[in-house]
């Protein structure tokens, strides 16, 4: 197992390496000078100069490329054109609340997935399970921007129940500032797990072991919890997990709505402003987090379902 | 209307006898102002991107460090004179070349008093700087000598009519030689001034929050504790903040909201704003845009009164000349009315009268700007045109436009900085002010000359007729079509009082106050 582990961890460092030169090449490729851009309309072309000079944009790719990716190794991803810090600095900060917000995303769509899928399930084909199933035909439909809109305006505007947005003070503060975002969020995930942990389900209440199960007389609970729900949630976490780095990658819009000072917002300005340094590292960073996502996936088969071995 | 207090004879040389902008105060000021409590307000565009003022060209970052940094003089609140800052009084030789301002006696936010050296530091860090971007503003600028403590002689080099306007700019605010000097870069994370406000808090693209200077030079002011101001650059995520009752104040309101919000009696629309003017740019050294009769036609096609009923909702005025109004704008300029028959009668001489085809870029996501596109594309097919809009983000878009001069049209706006015409003729107008006549190539050697003329000239009256000059000379010239000056677009609660847009965008927000 844990010879498994390292060597999946060793297997990162060319993924990583290769991403960093796909993204180093490609950005480049988009037109646009950063110190341009930076500066804004006003600026003279001399000030635009002084500045390409002080970003050794004025350099060869090649020499550039290089720079970044040693101090990479040794940690330094560089400094922000735009906020005058360094990258690692800035994506310390500013992962905080993505991360949050995934994490509480992802409890929250359980929280709604593994209750409506079991009484979908236990009842199928009556009223309880049509109503699950127009419950995930109506969240797979609706944009999770667009939930998060309609939850701000009748929570937030409204009824004035919750603050508009923001990340809030503290741990409290935190889940209460996010509970919309990571609703909105979690409810459009929750309709595919839903989905699929249903379907799920069904298959496993009707193997084998399920009947050897309960003939040998174990309680419906049991039964349930420790055998048909768990069998069944291995392919569902598989969904998750690429849910969940989807989510990562993918809260930009959401952040945006809620103005949640998030790495998806900060990349996407960075896109518009040209921050080469921000734009590499929060990729990077990225690239390592849907990485880890990825493996922790792997490994949580081996908890759920003791024939699953890794060496 | 000449400026206020000591500052008088100065002042009216700076506001250059230009007919006064009535702004209209949207707001009952009655009442004693409330010491004390918390305003909340947008940052629409962006968040600061320095605090050092001398590289930022950012609407956000100049209106921000406005209320942290003095400067010698400031724009008054009528927004078209010069008052005294630093400086209580000032005055300059009969010759219009050596001024001399005496600083009042304050102290910086980190308690060292404000010297004359700080003030000659701080405006030879702005002349010379490698990293200024606000040189040529004042490059008229020959020496600067602290004659006493508080005592500054300014010499220039040629006369200069738009000096004490400009000296009002941002860029020409003073800081603490000693701390600036010791903390380097790293002083503009935590900047020190002596405005009205000092800085406390800067979370990247979050919040700003700046604290009251509890030892402000102007008596009893500011009103409030605190000021914060929120990076919200979603429109849907301001509005909601603001609905949701977390801003006072919200800026950049779209035009389409602005009807409903004024309805809701908790809420007042402002109909002041920044002085602005929304135009379309065409590259004038490529053909067929190289034909005036062609540009001229085009201008008399466009109906910017339908732009404004349609897309501004009322809350415009058609754009008569490349300055928007504010001082020195010709308020008898005709414009280019929408007259069809005109357009197709001049199109047919042009080089445009077998049709043409322009490729006109506008800014990505910008509703506004999308909308204005469509309904001009629609009105010129009437005279043959055959427009293609093609939405750029920033980046491509100043790469095309700025950086290879590489297109048609463009869709762009531009808003002052200070109250003279002079900073946005220069950047407009004259071929060589930096921005290549903001990137139409225009070229016109006698307005170039009237320029240099008009920021020389002393007399208000003549200033005048040479700016008058130069807009029906750029008029006729027609290198842009000109749309429309916006006006309103921000809202606040009726908590807010005595708030107001200055036609250079900023605020004072040292004069406001919060009702509880």
């Amino acid at each position: 197992m844990i010879a498994y582990v390292a060597r999946r961890l060793l297997y990162m460092i060319p993924v990583l390496f290769m991403i960093s030169i796909f993204i180093f090449f490609l950005l480049r490729l988009v037109p646009g000078d950063p110190a341009a851009v930076i500066l804004g309309d006003k600026a003279t072309d001399q000030a635009i100069e002084a500045l390409r000079k002080e970003l050794s944009l004025d350099k060869p790719l090649t020499t550039q490329y290089v720079t970044f990716i040693k101090n990479a190794m040794s940690g330094d991803l560089g400094d922000s054109i735009r906020l005058n810090q360094p990258v690692t600095t800035i994506m310390l900060q500013r992962i905080v609340p993505t991360l949050f917000l995934t994490v509480y995303a992802t409890l929250l769509a359980m929280l709604i997935a593994v209750p409506l899928a079991t009484i979908g399930a236990l009842n199928q084909g009556k009223w309880p399970d049509f109503i699950v199933r127009a419950f995930t035909m109506i969240a797979i439909a609706m944009p999770s921007f667009w939930i998060g809109v309609m939850l701000l305006q009748f929570f937030a505007v409204k009824l004035r129940l919750l603050p508009v947005g923001g990340f809030g003070h503290g741990f409290l503060g935190h889940t209460e500032s996010l509970l919309l975002p990571a609703l909105a969020l979690a409810l459009s995930i929750s309709s595919v797990l839903i989905r699929n942990l249903r379907t799920a389900l069904l298959d496993t209440l009707d193997a084998d072991f399920i009947r050897t199960a309960r003939a040998k007389g174990l309680s419906a609970r049991n039964v349930y919890i420790g055998h048909a729900l768990r069998t069944s949630l291995l392919s569902t976490i598989t969904i998750l997990g690429v849910n969940v780095a989807y989510l990562v990658g993918g809260a930009a819009v959401t952040e945006t709505i809620f103005a949640i000072p998030g790495v998806g917002q900060l990349i996407v300005q960075a896109i518009f402003d040209r921050d080469y340094p921000i734009i590499q590292g929060a990729t990077l960073v990225f690239g390592l987090l849907v990485l880890c996502i990825n493996l922790i996936t792997d490994l949580s088969y081996a908890f759920l379902d003791p024939r699953v071995k890794y060496s | 209307m000449l400026g206020i207090g000591s500052g008088m004879a100065a002042a009216a040389l700076a506001n250059g006898g230009f007919p006064m902008i009535q702004t209209a105060a949207a707001q009952d000021d009655s009442g004693d102002p409330v010491i004390g409590g918390k305003l909340i307000m947008s940052l629409a565009d962006r968040d600061v991107d320095t605090f050092d003022p001398i590289i930022s060209t950012f609407n956000m970052s100049i209106w921000t460090s406005l209320l942290i940094y003095d400067q010698l003089v400031r724009v008054g609140p009528d927004g078209t004179s010069i008052e005294p800052g630093l400086a209580e009084t000032w005055s300059h030789s009969d010759d219009g070349l050596t001024y001399t301002f005496s600083l009042r006696d304050t102290t910086f936010h980190d308690g060292s008093p404000v010297t004359a050296d700080d003030v000659v530091y701080s405006l030879d860090r702005a002349l010379t700087s490698e990293t200024s971007t606000w040189r040529s503003l004042i490059s008229v600028v020959d020496t600067m000598t602290a004659v006493d403590d508080k005592t500054v002689e300014i010499k220039l080099s040629d006369v200069w009519a738009p000096f004490e306007a400009d000296l009002a700019f941002v860029a020409f605010s003073i800081f603490p030689q000693a701390a600036l000097e010791s903390q380097g870069d790293d002083f503009f994370q935590h900047p020190i001034g002596s405005g009205p406000f000092q800085f406390d808090t800067w979370e990247k693209e979050t919040r700003i929050v700046l604290k009251r200077n509890e030892t402000y030079w102007e008596e009893g002011k500011p009103y409030l504790d605190e000021l914060e101001f929120r990076v919200l650059t979603d429109t849907n995520a301001r509005m909601l903040q603001f609905q949701g009752g977390e801003l006072d104040i919200v800026t950049s309101v779209p035009y389409s909201q602005l009807e409903a919000l004024g309805a809701n009696p908790e809420i007042v629309v402002l109909e002041e704003a920044s002085a602005r003017i929304d135009y379309i740019g065409m590259n004038t050294k490529r053909a067929p845009w190289d034909d005036k009769t062609l540009r001229q036609a085009i201008n008399y096609a466009v109906d910017k009164q339908t732009i404004i009923d349609r897309v501004l909702f009322g809350n415009g005025e058609v754009a008569t000349s490349y300055l928007p109004l504010m001082a020195g704008h010709d308020y008898d300029s005709p414009g280019y009315p929408f007259d069809l028959d005109k357009a197709k009668e001049l199109v047919a001489q042009s080089a445009g009268k077998d049709g043409f085809k322009a490729e006109f870029i506008i800014p990505s996501g910008d509703t506004f700007s999308d909308q204005v596109g469509q309904l001009v594309a629609a009105q010129l097919a009437e005279i043959g045109g055959e427009v293609t809009l093609v939405a750029l983000e920033s980046g491509a878009r100043t790469q095309k436009v700025r950086t290879d001069l590489d297109y048609d049209w463009q869709k762009g706006y531009y808003s002052t900085d200070i109250i003279d015409p002079d900073q946005l003729t220069q950047f407009a107008v004259y071929t060589d002010g930096g921005s290549k006549a903001i990137y139409t190539q225009y070229e016109n050697p006698e307005v170039n000359e009237k320029i240099q003329a008009a920021a020389r000239e002393l007399d208000p009256d003549a200033r005048q007729e040479l700016y008058d000059q130069i807009q029906q000379m750029h008029l006729d010239d027609a290198p842009m079509i000109f749309l429309v000056y916006p006006t309103g677009g921000a809202a606040m609660s009726t908590k807010v009082k005595n708030f107001r847009i200055l036609p250079t965008g900023n605020y004072r927000l040292w004069e406001t106050w919060k009702e509880e």
